[in-house]
């Protein structure tokens, strides 16, 4: 006789709740519902923590879930939650008129077999005669593949070791569903950001809603299309940086560039080859990139820490990528401007490397100073929101769009106008906004380093202000 | 321990059992009907662990159904005596 295994006191107290569990099942049972029970198959002492409460809870979803697509429209929302000495469980009441328990039991047993951790989780499923619906398959042991209640029986593993692996596969498996979530919630601000930016109209030389701007070779529909293009890489951006976390810093740029690269194709496949958002690619892929890292790192997202990892990750580009350029015929807009104007011409090189100044120490104290709200935008509060906010970066941004094309004196101009401009609309005076979006339409100068700035902005504040993380 | 009601203990939860236990008229002896998930592997030890327990509660007459979903030694134990002690009225719980 083994009674000598566990404490006798924690043995009868979960004897006598799993007894409690049964008798309290079949009375339901007895009621004209089938009963689907969810519990963990933990063996040893404590039957639950934070990490089974947190698992149990997502299992949960995932399985009405499955339910729900398996068997639509039988399931009416009636359950019972609990704690006791035997651990987490969930009671599912399905009214019996509906469904066969063995069609049940099907569902419950496929939702275990394609469940990563299929082999933790135990449902089973009571007809209304108080009868436990067997399909026969016998489920197999988390360890070995030999069937689980051989192993238990023999003990073929201890207790602590299989306790011990299956928490840690718990943990494990939490972690992935927690970046998972994270890197779906970015995602979605990261296209959400470059979406509102291009919707904000009129704005200076810009290609908005209403008009291309300074621009003749391309409109909103481009910007649109090549938004729609470039959306399906956060995500591999998002798990790039949740996979690669012992990566160094310094190792990770080619990684990003890889994809960065691959969405440049995929921009100029959506336009026609026009360049919409090259600037923004770089700034955007690198900011993914790097909240998520921060998510991973911190378990939630720091600004900080988000500016720090986004210079640490470009450190030393300007020296290697733009010190080294010689004149020719095939450099870039953004290493010309270097070569002609120096540090200011650095461009989104330059301020990824700086640590995103014109985001972090301008754009968003702005925002926090002037109390605007992104949570609740609409289209009639959207230009009295981000019209500030773009002439906030447009007064300090050294935008190589503009110096590239028009020179020093017109981008210092630029800044001037827009930090007059910037007083007025605080104020509620529009006019000599609009004077501007003239100006700079009519002299063909457009700030488009500024607007994937305002767009980076944006991407920092939707997910520091993120309450789904 | 003399057993005067039919009463049972235990679960269908897996590693648990369910047993029922019922006196019988003396002299009958012990009829016990065993179903287990393992009952290949492991019945016979079940059956030689019931009676032990059997005879160090001094039970001569009885009948005992056990639906065994893989307990461990120390839980077939402890329902079988929660069993007996219901049977006897020494214990209140779930009486048939």
């Amino acid at each position: 006789m083994q009674n000598s295994i566990q404490p006798n006191s924690i043995i009868k107290a979960l004897l006598e709740a799993r007894e409690e569990r049964w008798n309290s099942k079949l009375s339901l049972a007895k009621h004209g519902w089938h009963v689907v029970s969810l519990q963990l198959n933990l063996p040893g002492y404590p039957k639950n923590d934070d990490n089974t409460e947190q698992f149990i809870k997502l299992i949960d979803k995932q399985f009405v879930r499955f339910l729900k697509a398996h068997a639509p429209g039988k399931y009416r929302e009636e359950k019972k939650c609990f704690i006791d000495k035997a651990g987490d469980c969930i009671y599912y009441l399905i009214p019996a008129k509906g469904i066969t328990s063995l069609e049940l039991k099907n569902i419950t047993e496929l939702f275990e077999e394609s469940h990563s951790l299929g082999r933790i989780i135990d449902l089973d499923v009571l007809d209304t005669k108080g009868k436990q619906i067997s399909s026969g398959k016998e489920k197999k042991c988390f360890i070995c593949d030999k069937p689980a209640h051989v192993c238990r029986k023999e003990q073929t593993h201890s207790i602590d070791q299989l306790r011990k692996e299956m928490l840690d596969a718990i943990i494990l498996f939490l972690e992935k569903e927690r970046m998972k979530n994270c890197i779906e919630r970015f995602s979605t601000w990261a296209v959400k950001a470059l979406l509102y930016e291009v919707s904000l109209s009129p704005k200076p030389g810009l290609v908005c809603r209403v008009s291309a701007g300074a621009h003749t070779d391309m409109d909103f529909i481009n910007f649109i299309n090549s938004t729609a293009a470039l959306s399906p890489f956060f995500i591999e951006l998002g798990w790039l940086a949740a996979n690669n976390f012992n990566l160094e810093m310094a190792d990770c740029l080619p990684k990003i560039r890889e994809v960065g690269l691959r969405m440049e194709e995929a921009m100029y496949e959506s336009t026609g080859k026009i360049n919409t958002h090259k600037g923004a690619v770089f700034l955007m892929a690198l900011s993914m990139f790097s909240a998520v890292h921060v998510v991973h790192k911190k378990k939630k997202f720091k600004p900080g820490i988000f500016a720090g990892t986004v210079q640490q990750i470009t450190r030393g580009i300007i020296q290697r990528e733009l010190c080294s350029v010689e004149e020719s015929s095939r450099i870039t807009h953004g290493e010309s401007c270097f070569l002609h104007f120096g540090l200011k011409g650095s461009g989104a090189r330059g301020e990824a490397e700086q640590g995103l100044p014109t985001v972090m120490h301008h754009a968003l104290p702005f925002i926090k100073e002037m109390d605007l709200s992104m949570e609740d935008m609409n289209d009639k509060n959207m230009f009295s929101i981000l019209a500030p906010v773009l002439l906030k970066i447009m007064s300090v941004n050294n935008d190589t769009n503009v110096l590239f094309r028009h020179g020093e004196e017109v981008l210092e101009e630029l800044k001037r106008k827009s930090i007059k401009v910037l007083n007025q609309v605080t104020n509620g005076d529009r006019d000599e906004y609009y004077k501007l979006v003239d100006w700079c339409n009519t002299k063909k100068i457009s700030p488009g380093g500024s607007a994937d700035l305002l767009s980076v902005t944006m991407f920092v504040q939707f997910c520091q202000t993120d309450k789904g993380l | 321990m003399e057993l005067k009601l039919k009463a049972q203990a235990g679960s269908f939860e897996s590693s648990d059992v369910l047993i029922m236990v019922e006196p019988q008229p003396q002299g009958v002896g012990r009829k016990i009907e065993l179903e287990s998930i393992v009952m290949q592997q492991f019945g016979d030890d079940l059956l030689l662990q019931i009676h032990r327990d059997l005879d160090a509660y001094g039970i001569k007459d009885i009948r005992v159904i056990i639906n065994d979903k893989g307990a461990l030694p120390p839980t077939l134990s402890a329902r079988l005596e929660t069993a007996l002690k219901r049977s006897a009225g020494l214990q209140t719980g779930t009486l048939i």
